[in-house]
């Protein structure tokens, strides 16, 4: 385990008491791409500040590649690699040196600071932008120059709040294959997002959080067909005579859970689309199907199921 | 690496940081460091003496001159080193937050 949660709790007791945290256990393999999802307010940062030695915990265990947080800051942060929510690029420093810096902050000569940022600029394709200053570069390009910052000192783990907040989807898209990249050079990665389609891209594995609790655990596959959620077929029908007689056929096919009439056809749902689809087509075809659509779950529906549809604070 | 070692090259990193961004804005720095005590020399030596009827501040033993210098030395001192330190750190930490990554330098925690 690099990453390794235990009995994590963080409450903040001012004026209003609030529980952050509730006692979380988390654990995440070497090499992982991790998700930690959740609404806003659920205390997915708060776990993160904990993790990444910012904020301390009111009870509880972080250990990352086996250092307590708490105990040995300064080792745990030499073995992590931290991109926040909010832009922290050093502003008077161009991009080159906002990286050769971060190396020597950590410990690297000067060569091998030089050699590294020079490296870094080319994986992350910013070689032309080595001599810009931060606040000339777009939102999506200054994400880039973060993460390539936060994994300078190669690190074991790299954590992301947010990393997609604000970036176009063309910044986001990049932004993904960077972090796929280094999921693939074994570098363990954990991040924090309330975009459903983002963990279901990227990551191995997701926890959804909330009220600073774990309300599940798994991968993004069996997440999406443990907790119920369906695949929805939807069939456009010429007639609509034989609907009724339609739908108890359809209910007795194999895998498929309930079938409902709408305006101008039937719905159908199934646990998963395979070997589904051929006996609903069959036994439509006598009414004159001329329209299929077919709705695969998603982690959304896994997400609102889990999490509620209130509004938030 | 020791951590000794590690703390004292972290250290030297942020140090260079530094010294990088001050050259960088070397003249603002010391427009910056020398107008104050000039400001101050004119205002003693110049508008007060000519605000009263003659010099009272000459009526002592020792020249004026023997205590304004000193004087003017530590004030310097001691407000270019507050807002040297104070407004950078008050406004990273604050507004910009750009100081997060310097924060997480590995350096001990004394809390």
């Amino acid at each position: 385990m690099i990453v390794d949660i235990r009995g994590l709790t963080k409450i903040y007791a001012e004026k209003q008491r609030v529980v952050a945290v509730d006692g979380i256990d988390l654990s995440v393999e070497q090499g992982e791409i991790f998700g930690l999802l959740g609404p806003n307010g659920a205390g997915k940062t708060t776990t993160i500040s904990i993790a990444t030695t910012r904020s301390l915990p009111t009870s509880g265990q972080v250990t990352i590649a086996g250092i307590d947080v708490v105990a040995r800051p300064a080792a745990a942060r030499r073995n992590m690699g931290v991109v926040p929510q909010y832009n922290t690029l050093d502003r008077s420093l161009t991009v080159f040196e906002n990286l050769y810096f971060h190396c020597r902050y950590f410990g690297f000569s000067g060569a091998e600071s030089k050699s590294r940022a020079q490296q870094l600029l080319q994986q992350f394709h910013l070689q032309e932008r080595g001599t810009s200053f931060p606040s000339q570069l777009s939102g999506g390009l200054q994400q880039r120059v973060q993460i390539a910052r936060a994994i300078a000192h190669r690190p074991a783990v790299l954590f992301l709040d947010e990393p997609s907040a604000g970036l176009d989807p063309q910044s986001r898209i990049a932004m993904w294959d960077a972090v796929k990249g280094l999921g693939g050079e074994g570098i363990t990665v954990v991040l924090t997002t309330h975009y459903m389609e983002e963990a279901d891209a990227i990551c191995n594995r997701v926890a959804i959080m909330d009220h600073g609790k774990i309300l599940a655990q798994n991968t993004p596959e069996l997440l999406k067909t443990t907790l119920g959620a369906q695949t929805i077929f939807e069939l456009k029908l010429r007639r609509m005579d034989g609907a009724e007689e339609l739908v108890q056929t359809l209910k007795s096919l194999p895998r498929v859970a309930s079938a409902e009439i709408i305006s101008d056809g039937v719905r159908v749902f199934a646990q998963g689309s395979d070997g589904v689809l051929a006996g609903i087509v069959e036994s439509t075809q006598s009414l004159g199907l001329h329209d299929l659509s077919i709705n695969e779950p998603s982690l959304e529906t896994v997400f609102i199921r889990l999490t509620g549809r209130d509004l938030r604070e | 690496m020791s951590s000794r070692t590690s703390y004292v090259s972290a250290f030297f990193g942020l140090m260079l940081r530094d010294l990088r961004v001050l050259r960088r804005e070397l003249l603002p720095f010391a427009v910056r460091i020398i107008m104050q005590p000039l400001l101050f020399l004119f205002v003693f030596t110049y508008v007060f003496p000519h605000m009263g009827h003659g010099d009272p501040m000459a009526a002592g033993g020792t020249s004026f001159a023997t205590i304004l210098l000193p004087g003017l030395m530590a004030v310097a001192i001691m407000f270019s080193g507050i807002s040297g330190v104070a407004l950078p750190l008050s406004q990273e930490f604050g507004i910009t937050r750009e100081i997060d990554d310097r924060v997480m330098c590995p350096l001990p925690v004394f809390l």
